[in-house]
């Protein structure tokens, strides 16, 4: 991201740099590239979500199921740290757009840490589940539980490494107001990732049947 | 060339054209004697396939002459003479003439929306109409339910006369499904392995066998007679050598096989050929392949006590309890040969087991043995793997090079001549 | 429109910026931009979607040289009962490695290669939206098509190709049935390429929505930049579902996972949906390009503009929503049950309309016109008649019933290869013979053109004709070998014999590539004009090879078929005449002031690591782990290359997203071919999640 900075640097003027012009539809390439690519990841967790669905039923009677492992408290928790992360992305963006490059970095940070305090929820998790005697191999509702909720996990870990990024970029005096829109299109891709988990888990936990 | 002539010349050669290719449809059609055909169905099923399809293929021929021939004639018609090379004053083009610029026609294009839609729904009625008749595959429950069971690279076959599968059957025959004419059996296909499609062109459709389900399927001969027929899924190594026949036999000859198939075979004399056949069979042979009365669980290499017989081992594998299954599948299952000579064909039907046989004659025992197949049969015994790829390494298929000597397979081949 | 340069004035302003442009810049010291345009390096380094188009045509017909050889492998050893030229082991994987390589290593690259080259000119753009996004494509798939054709070679002669067919049906593909590396290949490489094809999805949909030149609004679009879109959307949409599914394979396979275990529960069906959901849609992607190409052909070829064009749109995006409601007709004997039997069924008949909307449409364009049978015409002219061949045949099995005796037959190879060979391929041949000139500024030899479609018509027709009567009477497909008195022994040597004469016809294509280029080099390389066949889209309102910057200015678009309508008017007695001459209209490429984006080293960089984590995937984790590693890498490398060169010379400096400081006069103007380069911003997320997938 530091190269869009630098490739921006040129004497932009504002309304350069609100990317509402000189394309076709108004959007700018970049907002409409991502929102091109979410479409996409739709189907990608589309199919994810159905092979799950698909499989959990398909275990013994005496095989690990979602009753004996899930812990619905515990992910609730870190489902709604994980919801908070979309509204500090929130505050995120529109301190930037304001110009309050220092709140922006708080709020980047704020994001980056939920995120990861929700991942790292995640890893305890797998490991308590794990020990319970549910591994990848173990039946079909293991592989297609992990399968599912690691490809969300490692949407998320990109994430907080694209915010990291952005903070660093910050520090560096590299994410000034003109780049508001990178903020809000990496923004755009969390909200995204919220939006998928709490589809995965409504589906996954809240209906294990 | 006058213009007259060379239109002259065009529409002859069209019509030779068209006329050679409506001959040799049409000669395929009426001359098909082709063991695996679909054109010419023997079986109540197969019929009514043919039956919905044959007009959609001449609609379908129909629409195809218009479509080449407005090509042919929009060609003939609007083409015209200009530079080869693009280089005259007008490009490709004597002139600058241009015709009228159409843009399109609105009521033109709803018409041709329309006709193919109404021509398609009209077809539509006729197929959902076929497709659930031949759905209905319930056979009355005291009727012969075959269960057929798809592996790497042939087919067994569960009789199972009452008409309930979830009893033992009564016998397990391999490769060749004999059914009685003029009835509807119900088949309940699965897989010990992979997907495999079974398919007997000339009686019925074909459906997939797929592990872990179980697939109704009915099919039905007019007439008595050898109907040939492939797996069609692609199966891996030897898909194209996995087949299968159909024998429909009048009732009154389907009972005496029937009859004949429920009896066990008996261990041969010590010291004839067969005997000695038997010997090295029970060493080598009986590890996997089952002979009823002759074989025992314990020539299965197992324990005696939970060695399952020829039935279960094979299991239902509806969910994760099956158990042995992969144990199961590629191994161990190989075809019971109990009345191995009352078969036309061996090695999932890929040779014949006589020459020169007549129709049904096998089925019955009545097989001349002076016709026995006897040197693919020896040289199957000596090494299948070079006869129909096989991959016993991975315990799929019979091994390579038995090690058997010349002596050894000739006794063997005895001891199998006396399974009738 | 006089053209003005106003982006010269930037520089100063860099430092407007408070921290560290200059670490920015060049923040490592490696990376410095690659320069110039003339040799292989600069071929390397491109991000020019001319020459990634060229690239992707180039490599699509060595692909389809290598696809073509294991076709030819195929008829040797079906040409006689019991044949044993290669035997079945080999044979299964000659035929999986022949649809594999056909589907995405010729036809989707090839349609990539009209994407690429023709969508921004089309649409008047100067490049698509992220060019270095364009190059890390075409690398990525080459990286991906290399990985799976290389499974030919490595630990013996076709000893760890794929054999599981293209469609890969488990659980024959598990590790149990399957135990060569095979199908790791088949799905590591199907993986690359679909980020492949996903990143060039995104890019082209952008440059398409995004970046029309003024004026160009939806319905001025040509059909073929249509039908390229819908093309796009199909891959965004698809492609996710095989990945899903090569995913749960690889796991499978990898880590032992249950997707596809039986023994565990597990529905082999899962695979078939997942498969198809994707594989149909496939189909139209093959299709479409293909369409678009006879809709641009035959107007140019019967002096009329194309008859129904907005129906013509229509039916193509009709065909792209249906297209993902028929499935489960490749499922008919799987045992998805009567009902879903029956609902695939009808749907699958009704798609059959807009699909022959299309042919009459055709049909029409060409009543009343002036027909010049060029070799473009002619292929065109040869996909209307031999698609409809495939498109009824494909209405005979979308009857379940009778799709029950077809399915996996013969007459489904015949079916699919009238489809997309009569369809597909020879409308992309054709493509190649009209945008030739355009892109190379000379046109292939039309002797050697005719005679060469004629070849190939005549050895296509006796190859697949045949093999409906074979499928009727009963050969499946996929066997090694058949029995002598099944009554194949006929058809098969006809089809082998005529598998030759198409080989004849394909190089004779090529043989007329060598002698046309020596031709015209020895002729002195005479200008073949912007507008060599009096044509109508906007590609032709520019210097013929284009020129590095497509248009020397903007295009103000008021109709469709613009440019033919810039060349033509009517006289008062509504009679069509010239209204100028096409080189006043079309552009000469004389505007070297046009902002260019400059090359990088990072998109064959990031393909080439791409390629380490794949063979590291198949073979040691290891591997992969260091591939990842420098990929991640590589992206950064990438996101801290400054998109502007402030080295380059000349107006190789890019303008980056300085919308504003656009190389066209009119600053006004909205949308168009203005500078928006490409920013990593956007590519950031979407790159990072690719590398990590992949």
């Amino acid at each position: 991201m530091a190269e869009t900075m630098t490739a921006e640097a040129p004497g932009h003027t504002p309304e350069h740099h609100d990317g509402e012009h000189h394309t076709s539809t108004g959007l700018s390439n970049e907002k409409l590239a991502m929102w091109v690519f979410l479409g996409s990841e739709c189907l990608l967790f589309g199919g994810l979500i159905s092979t799950y669905m698909f499989n959990k039923g398909r275990i013994g009677p005496n095989d690990v199921g979602p009753e004996d492992v899930f812990d619905i408290p515990f992910t609730s928790v870190s489902s709604f740290v994980l919801l908070m992360s979309s509204l500090t992305m929130v505050f995120a963006v529109s301190s930037i757009a304001r110009g309050d490059l220092r709140g922006n970095r708080i709020w980047l940070a704020t994001t980056a840490a939920l995120g990861a305090t929700f991942v790292a929820g995640q890893v305890y998790e797998f490991t308590a589940f794990y020990s319970e005697g549910l591994g990848f191999t173990t039946n079909l509702f293991g592989s297609a539980f992990y399968a599912l909720t690691g490809f969300h996990g490692a949407h998320v870990t990109i994430g907080i490494i694209m915010l990291m990024s952005l903070l660093v970029m910050s520090m560096r005096g590299n994410l000034g107001p003109e780049r508001a829109e990178t903020v809000e299109i990496i923004g755009l891709y969390w909200h995204f990732v919220d939006i998928v988990w709490i589809v995965i888990f409504t589906i996954v936990y809240l209906f294990p049947q | 060339m006058s213009k007259r002539l060379k239109a002259l010349v065009w529409l002859t050669s069209l019509l030779i054209t068209a006329g050679t290719v409506v001959l040799i449809v049409v000669s395929i059609v009426v001359t098909d004697d082709h063991p695996l055909s679909t054109l010419s169905p023997v079986g109540r099923q197969g019929r009514d396939i043919a039956e919905l399809i044959n007009p959609i293929f001449i609609v379908a021929g129909v629409v195809f002459f218009l479509v080449q021939g407005a090509v042919l004639a929009l060609w003939w018609r609007y083409r015209v003479a200009g530079s080869d090379s693009g280089d005259g004053e007008f490009g490709y083009y004597d002139d600058d003439e241009f015709p009228e610029q159409t843009h399109g026609n609105n009521r033109l294009e709803i018409a041709w929306t329309i006709v193919p839609t109404v021509l398609l729904a009209v077809i539509s009625v006729f197929t959902l109409v076929a497709l659930f008749a031949l759905d209905d595959v319930k056979a009355s429950d005291e009727d012969v339910v075959v269960t057929v069971i798809g592996q790497q690279w042939w087919w067994e076959y569960q009789y199972h006369l009452d008409g309930n599968t979830d009893s033992p059957p009564d016998f397990v025959t391999a490769n060749e499904l004999v059914i009685p004419v003029g009835v509807d059996i119900a088949l309940d296909i699965k897989s010990r392995d992979v997907i495999h499609s079974f398919w007997i062109p000339k009686l019925n459709g074909k459906r997939d066998a797929v592990p872990g389900r179980s697939h109704d399927w009915v099919i039905q001969a007019d007439e008595p007679g050898r109907f040939r027929g492939q797996c069609t899924e692609f199966c891996g190594l030897s898909h194209g050598y996995m087949k299968m026949v159909a024998v429909a036999l009048p009732t009154a000859e389907f009972a005496q096989w029937r009859d004949n198939q429920i009896t066990s075979a008996d261990i041969p004399q010590e010291g004839t050929p067969a005997g000695d056949g038997w010997a090295t069979f029970s060493q080598q042979c009986a590890n996997c392949h089952v002979i009823n009365g002759v074989t025992s669980a314990a020539n299965r290499g197992g324990d005696p006590e939970s060695a399952p017989d020829s039935w279960d081992i094979y299991g239902e594998f509806n969910g994760p309890s099956a158990g042995t299954y992969t144990d199961e599948l590629v191994a161990g299952a190989a075809p019971n040969l109990t009345h191995l000579m009352t078969r036309g064909t061996f090695a999932g039907s890929a040779f014949d087991l006589y020459l020169n046989a007549g129709d049904h004659v096998p089925y019955l025992n009545l097989a001349d043995q002076a016709t026995l197949n006897r040197s693919e049969l020896e040289a199957w015994i000596y090494n299948a793997p070079e006869r129909k790829p096989a991959d016993a390494d991975d315990l799929r298929g019979m091994p390579a090079r038995t090690g058997l000597s010349p002596t050894d397979i000739d006794n063997v081949v005895a001891f199998l001549s006396t399974l009738d | 429109m006089t053209v003005t340069d106003r982006t010269i004035t930037a520089p100063e302003e860099t430092l407007a910026l408070p921290a560290g442009p200059a670490i920015a810049h060049r923040p490592l010291g490696v990376f410095t931009r690659p320069q110039g345009s003339e040799g292989w390096r600069s071929w390397l380094f491109t991000v020019d979607h001319k020459r990634i188009g060229i690239m992707y045509g180039a490599a699509a017909l060595f692909f389809f040289l290598v696809g073509g050889a294991e076709a030819l492998f195929i008829r040797l050893q079906l040409a006689t009962p019991n044949g044993s030229v290669i035997g079945a082991g080999t044979y299964n994987g000659v035929f999986t490695m022949h649809g594999v390589t056909m589907v995405f290593l010729v036809i989707m690259p090839m349609a990539a290669a009209f994407a690429n080259y023709l969508l921004p000119l089309q649409v008047g753009a100067r490049d698509v939206a992220f060019p270095r996004l364009n190059a890390f494509s075409f690398w990525c798939f080459l990286a991906g098509g290399m990985l799976l054709t290389s499974s030919i070679l490595v630990g013996g002669w076709f000893q760890n190709a794929p054999d599981g067919g293209w469609f890969a049906y488990a659980p024959n593909t598990g590790l149990l049935f399957s135990p060569s590396k095979g199908i790791d290949f088949y799905a590591v490489g199907l993986q690359i390429l679909g980020i492949a094809s996903l990143v060039s999805a995104i890019n082209l949909i952008v440059t398409v929505l995004n970046m029309r030149t003024p004026g160009m609004s939806f319905f001025r679009m040509p059909v073929l930049t249509w039908m390229l879109l819908i093309t796009q959307f199909l891959l965004l949409f698809a492609l996710p579902v095989i990945t899903v599914a090569l995913f749960l394979l690889m796991f499978d396979r990898l880590w032992d996972a249950n997707f596809f275990n039986v023994e565990a529960g597990a529905d082999p069906l899962l695979w078939q949906h997942l498969f198809w959901i994707f594989g149909h849609p496939e189909v139209y992607i093959l299709i479409l390009p293909a369409f678009g190409i006879v809709s641009e052909i035959i107007p140019t070829f019967s002096r009329k503009p194309l008859f129904g064009y907005h129906f013509m749109v229509a039916s193509g995006i009709a065909i792209g929503f249906m297209g993902w409601g028929v499935w489960a007709h490749h499922m008919f004997t799987s045992g998805v049950g009567p009902l879903s039997v029956a609902a695939f069924s009808v749907s699958t008949m009704f798609i059959a309309v807009p699909t022959g909307v299309k042919i009459l449409n055709w049909l029409a364009t060409m009543y009343r016109g002036r027909l010049r049978f060029t070799t473009p015409m002619l292929y065109a002219v040869g996909v209307v008649s031999m698609f409809t061949i495939g498109g009824l045949s494909g209405v005979t099995h979308s009857i379940a019933p009778s799709d029950t005796q077809q399915t996996d037959t013969y007459y489904i190879v015949a079916h699919f290869h009238y489809v997309i060979f009569g369809g597909a391929l020879l409308g992309l041949f054709g493509g190649f013979y009209y945008w030739w000139p355009k892109a190379f500024g000379y046109k292939l030899n039309e002797g050697w053109g005719k005679a060469s479609f004629w070849v190939m018509l005549i050895g296509f027709n006796f190859t697949f004709g045949p093999m409906h009567i074979l499928g009727l009477q009963g050969m499946s497909r996929r066997i090694a070998t058949y029995r002598a008195d099944e009554g194949f022994a006929l058809w098969n040597m006809v089809a082998t014999i005529s598998s030759f004469v198409i080989a004849l016809g394909v190089l004779m294509f090529f043989w007329n590539v060598y002698v046309s280029t020596r031709n015209w080099k020895r002729a002195g390389r005479p200008d073949v004009g912007p507008d060599p066949w009096d044509a109508r889209g906007l590609e032709w309102m520019t210097a013929s090879p284009v020129p590095e910057h497509n248009f020397d200015e903007d295009i103000e678009v008021d109709r469709l078929d613009h440019f033919w309508h810039r060349k033509y008017g009517k006289d008062e007695n509504g009679r069509i005449v010239r209204a100028a001459p096409t080189s006043e209209i079309a552009h000469d490429g004389s505007n070297t002031n046009v902002h260019l984006p400059s090359p990088s080293y990072w998109p064959i960089v990031l393909g080439g690591g791409i390629l380490l984590v794949g063979y590291g995937i198949i073979y040691n984790l290891w591997l992969a782990a260091a591939g990842l590693v420098f990929l991640v890498a590589s992206i950064y490398g990438w996101i801290l290359e400054p998109a502007d060169d402030p080295d380059a010379a000349g107006h190789h400096d890019d303008h980056g997203d300085d919308h504003g400081g656009d190389d066209h006069g009119d600053p006004d103007s909205n949308g168009g071919p203005s500078g928006n380069g490409e920013s990593a911003t956007a590519d950031e997320p979407a790159e990072t999640e690719e590398a990590t997938v992949g």
